[in-house]
Formats: C-alpha cells, sequence, structure tokens
C-alpha cells in the first residue's frame, strides 16, 4: 500500500537517504533501525512531505505522493509522531487531539464565527471521536490539563492519540518508547498492538530492540543511508551485515 | 474528576456575557451623558474592536504586527471616503471599510505568511509607514495633512445618529457582535489550527493544517475588526488627518494587548479600558508619552508576562462558574 521506489535525498553532499526501496503491506506492524545518523528519520521526513525526494518516487495507494506537503499527506491519511515530542504545549490534552482531527473538519471559518449548526453538529463530532481516543490511549484523565504538564511518558502517548486522531491508514511513529521505563514501554507496545488491531499499518523507528523483535513483522536495517536489510526479526539477528553495522566489523 | 468537558464556547451565555452587557449599557447613565466621558468610553471600545482584532493575529495564531495603524488608517479613509464623497449611507460604509481592510490584510499576507519573528515585524512596520505615506500624500483622494472634515455620523430612516451617547450605543452593539464572533471563532477548529499554528508550525502542518491559509486567515480577520474600528472612528470624531495613522498607533494597539493580556476574552477589553485612561492623562506630555508607554510596555513584559487579566487570575475566576457544566 506504501511504496518507496530509488528514493534518494542528499543534504550538501552527504546523501541522506540513497537508492531507498520499501514495500509496506497494510495492516503490518513495520521497523526501521540502524545506528544513528543512518537517515531513518530522514525517511519519515520524506514519506510525510517535510522533505521532497531528490530521486525515486513515493506511493500510496497506487497514487504518488512525494511532492506533497505535509498537511495534504496527512489529509489522504499518513499521520506522524516526532521523535522529540511537538507537541502544542499551551494546548490542553483534549485540544491537541482535536487539531489532530483537523483534516476532517469541513466546516470554513465563516461557520466558524457564526456557530451555525452544522457547525455545532460538527464539533460534537470530533469532540465525541477525541474523547473515544483518549480512552484508547488511556489519558481520560488528564482532558482539560495543558498538554506541557503531562509526564514524558503521557506526552509521547498523548501525540500518538493526536496522530490517530485523523483516522490516518498509516501511522509512522518516531521513536515511540524512546526515554521510557520498562512499565511504560509495555504499555506502549501494547497500544501499538491495539492500533494494528483497528485495521491501521504502523511504521516505527525506534533504538529498542526489545520492542523492536517483539512487535514489528517486518524489520527494515539502514545504514548511512542505504538498505542494509529486510526481514523478519529472527532473520535480521543472525544477518552478519546487520551485526557488522551495529558492531563494527573485523 | 469535576472537570468534564468544558470546550470554551459551549455554554452559550456565559456569566462574562452578562457582565460585559450590562457593563457597557449601563455606563453612559453612570456618567450622566457627560459628553467628554462618552467620547472616551467611545474611544475605549473602538479600541477594544482594533485590539481584538490584533489578538486574533498576535494572541491567538502568534504572527506580530507592528503595522495595524494601517489597517485602522484604511477603515478609516475608506469609511470616509465613501461616506462624505459619494455619499453612501454610513452603516453601508462600515462593513465595506472592514472588508477593504481585509483585502489589503490577504495581499499583506501574501508576503507576511511566509515570514517569522523579526523579518514579519519588519514587514509589519513597513506595511503600517507605507500606508500612513499613501494617505499623506495623496492629496487628491485624502487630503493630505489637512485631513477630512465633516465626516457624517451613521442614520437609519430617519434616525440620526448625531448625539454620542446613541452613537455610543451604535458602537457598543458592533462591539459585542464581534466579541461574540471572536469567542466562537477561538473556540473552534479554525480557532485551535490558529493556535497550533502558534504553538509548533512545523507540527500543525504535520497536522494536516495548511499554514499559508491559516495564517493568511488570521491576517483577514484581523485587518477586518481593526477597520471596522478605523471606520467607527472616523465617524465618532468627524475628522480624521494622517498624525493619527503614526507607528505609534500601532505601538499603543500593541501596548493595549499586552497590557490586558494576550490570547484571552478579557486581555483586549482590561488594556483598552486601562491604556484610554492613561492616554487621557499623558495627553499633556505630548511626545512623551511614548517613553511612558515603552516603559509600561517593559514592565509588563517582565513583571507580568501573561498581561493584567492573567495577573488577576481572571480566567480562573470565570471558569471556577463554567464548573461541572457538561457541554454537549
Amino acid at each position: 500500500m506504501l511504496k518507496l521506489c530509488n528514493v534518494s535525498i542528499s543534504f550538501g553532499g552527504l546523501t541522506a537517504v540513497d537508492k531507498l526501496s520499501m514495500e509496506i503491506e497494510g495492516n503490518s506492524i513495520t521497523a526501521l533501525i540502524g545506528p544513528n545518523g543512518a537517515g531513518k528519520t530522514t525517511v519519515f521526513n520524506l514519506i510525510s512531505g517535510v522533505f521532497t525526494p531528490e530521486e525515486g518516487i513515493i506511493e500510496f495507494n497506487g497514487r504518488k505522493i512525494s511532492g506533497l506537503k505535509p498537511y495534504q499527506i496527512h489529509a489522504i491519511g499518513i499521520a506522524r509522531t516526532y521523535q522529540n515530542i511537538r507537541l502544542f504545549n499551551e494546548m490542553t490534552v483534549l485540544e491537541n487531539i482535536m487539531v489532530g482531527q483537523h483534516s476532517k473538519k469541513k466546516c470554513g471559518v465563516i461557520q466558524d464565527m457564526l456557530r451555525t449548526k452544522s457547525q455545532r453538529k460538527e464539533e460534537h463530532k470530533m469532540l465525541n471521536n477525541a474523547m473515544d481516543i483518549l480512552e484508547f490511549i488511556r489519558l481520560s484523565d488528564f482532558i482539560n490539563e495543558k498538554a506541557k504538564n503531562l509526564p514524558y511518558g503521557q506526552q509521547k502517548k498523548l501525540e500518538i492519540g493526536r496522530a490517530l486522531a485523523s483516522d490516518p491508514e498509516v501511522l509512522l511513529l518516531d521513536e515511540p518508547v524512546a526515554g521510557m521505563n520498562a512499565t511504560e514501554k509495555t504499555e506502549v507496545m501494547k497500544l501499538i498492538f491495539d492500533i494494528r488491531k483497528l485495521g491501521k499499518t504502523i511504521i516505527l523507528v525506534e533504538h529498542d530492540m526489545k520492542v523492536v523483535m517483539g512487535i514489528a513483522d517486518v524489520i527494515y536495517v539502514m545504514d548511512y543511508g542505504r538498505l542494509i536489510a529486510v526481514g523478519e526479526a529472527a532473520k535480521i539477528q543472525k544477518d552478519p551485515i546487520v551485526i557488522e553495522a551495529y558492531l563494527g566489523g573485523e | 474528576m469535576d472537570n468534564i468537558l468544558k470546550p470554551k464556547s459551549s455554554s452559550s451565555f456565559q456569566i462574562k456575557w452578562i457582565m460585559l452587557i450590562i457593563l457597557g449599557g449601563v455606563l453612559p447613565f453612570i456618567f450622566l451623558g457627560d459628553p467628554y466621558v462618552l467620547i472616551l468610553l467611545c474611544t475605549t471600545e473602538i479600541s477594544i474592536i482594533a485590539v481584538s482584532g490584533l489578538d486574533i493575529l498576535f494572541g491567538y495564531c502568534g504572527q506580530i504586527s507592528l503595522g495595524h495603524a494601517g489597517f485602522y488608517c484604511i477603515g478609516a479613509y475608506t469609511s470616509a471616503i465613501l461616506s462624505r464623497n459619494l455619499g453612501m449611507p454610513v452603516f453601508i460604509t462600515i462593513p465595506i471599510a472592514g472588508f477593504f481592510a481585509m483585502i489589503i490584510g490577504i495581499l499583506l499576507a501574501l508576503p507576511a505568511a511566509k515570514l517569522v519573528h523579526h523579518f514579519l515585524a519588519l514587514v509589519t512596520i513597513s506595511f503600517g509607514e507605507i500606508i500612513y505615506l499613501f494617505v499623506s500624500q495623496a492629496r487628491g483622494l485624502t487630503e493630505g495633512y489637512t485631513g477630512m472634515n465633516f465626516i457624517p455620523r451613521p442614520k437609519i430612516g430617519g434616525i440620526i445618529f448625531t448625539s454620542n451617547t446613541s452613537y455610543y450605543y451604535v458602537i457598543y452593539g458592533i462591539l459585542v457582535i464581534l466579541l461574540a464572533l471572536k469567542q466562537n471563532l477561538v473556540a473552534s477548529g479554525t480557532g485551535r489550527a490558529f493556535v497550533a499554528i502558534r504553538e509548533d508550525a512545523h507540527a500543525a502542518n504535520g497536522m494536516g493544517i495548511n499554514i499559508t491559509k491559516y495564517k493568511t486567515m488570521a491576517f483577514a480577520i484581523s485587518a477586518f475588526y481593526t477597520g471596522i474600528a478605523g471606520a467607527l472612528y472616523a465617524h465618532l470624531i468627524g475628522f480624521i488627518s494622517p498624525e493619527t495613522f503614526t507607528s505609534n498607533q500601532s505601538t499603543l494597539f500593541l501596548t493595549m494587548l499586552l497590557f490586558g493580556g494576550m490570547g484571552n476574552f478579557w486581555g483586549p477589553i482590561i488594556g483598552s479600558a486601562i491604556l484610554v485612561i492613561i492616554t487621557e492623562f499623558l495627553q499633556k506630555l505630548g511626545s512623551y508619552q511614548m517613553l511612558i508607554y515603552g516603559a509600561i510596555l517593559l514592565l509588563v513584559i517582565i513583571y507580568i508576562p501573561g498581561g493584567i487579566s492573567k495577573g488577576l487570575n481572571l480566567q480562573l475566576f470565570f471558569k471556577k462558574s463554567k464548573r461541572g457544566k457538561i457541554a454537549c
């Protein structure tokens, strides 16, 4: 459903992503791993439209999406979280989720200002939907809390919820368990499984191997912007090229 | 858990509206229609409209404007020229003035929506200067530094709003409508998009918000409000000249907003009221006024960064009365 064909991008002579091809199946969990600086987050930025690939194309359900702006890509069903939390700090937890539903909004600014009947109805629907999502990510107790006041782990979860709010087909999670303790990690792993049960496709970048091996159906390993291995957890763990990339050869 | 849902707009008739309506309606009677006080009250209300416009742009959407006197000026001259020179009814020229300011706002947003921080500040400063220079030089249209005189008061059917008391209520009605529209806006999806852009434009873009479109929208609405305020001002005083629309006026709007508090209902109201009074007392100081504003601005930014309304915790006070009310 999501296809990257020979995608490349470079920044001032440094090739961050080099002829990368990926094919992601629907309703799967795909992990993207690799040493620091391998270009994993750049891949996310390419898929979500922050960067436009210099070469190659990205297709989503048969439609070319490379070259679209981030907000357009979000609207066609690819939502993401960020490596360094990027919540709307001064907004409440509920409002953060409701911003996440922006792509679903149909009422224009005039209707918003006049609070027409259809606008109230839409707002009501968004509110209920947001409440469901908060229940789903187990943050219902913090509805009116400002995002910046949440503890780190909850902020990470709120970001996942905000991405989920638009009911996307594909969810890109950039290091969803970074900096969490063991209990929180288990919680997020369970959450990711639950999200897959909703029929969503998940791609994650993660450094925590236990988490990656535990949840990913397919693992892509990158090093210096190139793909060095693809496969299931068991295969990747034994792959000599992967071991070399992580531990250094010879 | 007693803080269940309270989307700000949902209880349609809140205590603040009752307070505002009573306060505004009664004020002229308290001062027994004293013409001097009435002019001050009218000026305050006009300032509230202009500052509310600035609040939408700066307080909610996070885009600074140091050139709002430009929109104020456009509104004033548009309505004055249309009503006096072309004889159009004032109740039509005021909205036209607002819409014309809005179009200019959209044009300004073409470059401004792409800029942030000091670059945006510079562009808006130059916008204010361009408008000022235009009205002072385009003598055929605006009569230059001589200023425009005999700008008529509005009339409907046989009623002419010549007395300050009656015109006060015209301004007051427009003020209440515009404040209500602003409250609806900021509690809606569009308002959330504005705040999201203020908080983190990059993430907002990633959440499906078309940044350029929404920034342009904020500029347009903000310009509309300030343009309406300018038009009301022209018909209040009956005389306008370029001197009213210098960059000092932009600074004054910004001081009012920062002093009262950004991004909330009471901020523009309190800020405008206090600053209009201070301005009256400082009238004698002439050009030294700006010195005092500068000092006020500095003190507020250092000691009460959220402005008076946050300093007094007005938000909290009003929230209490809403507690426990479940929206929808």
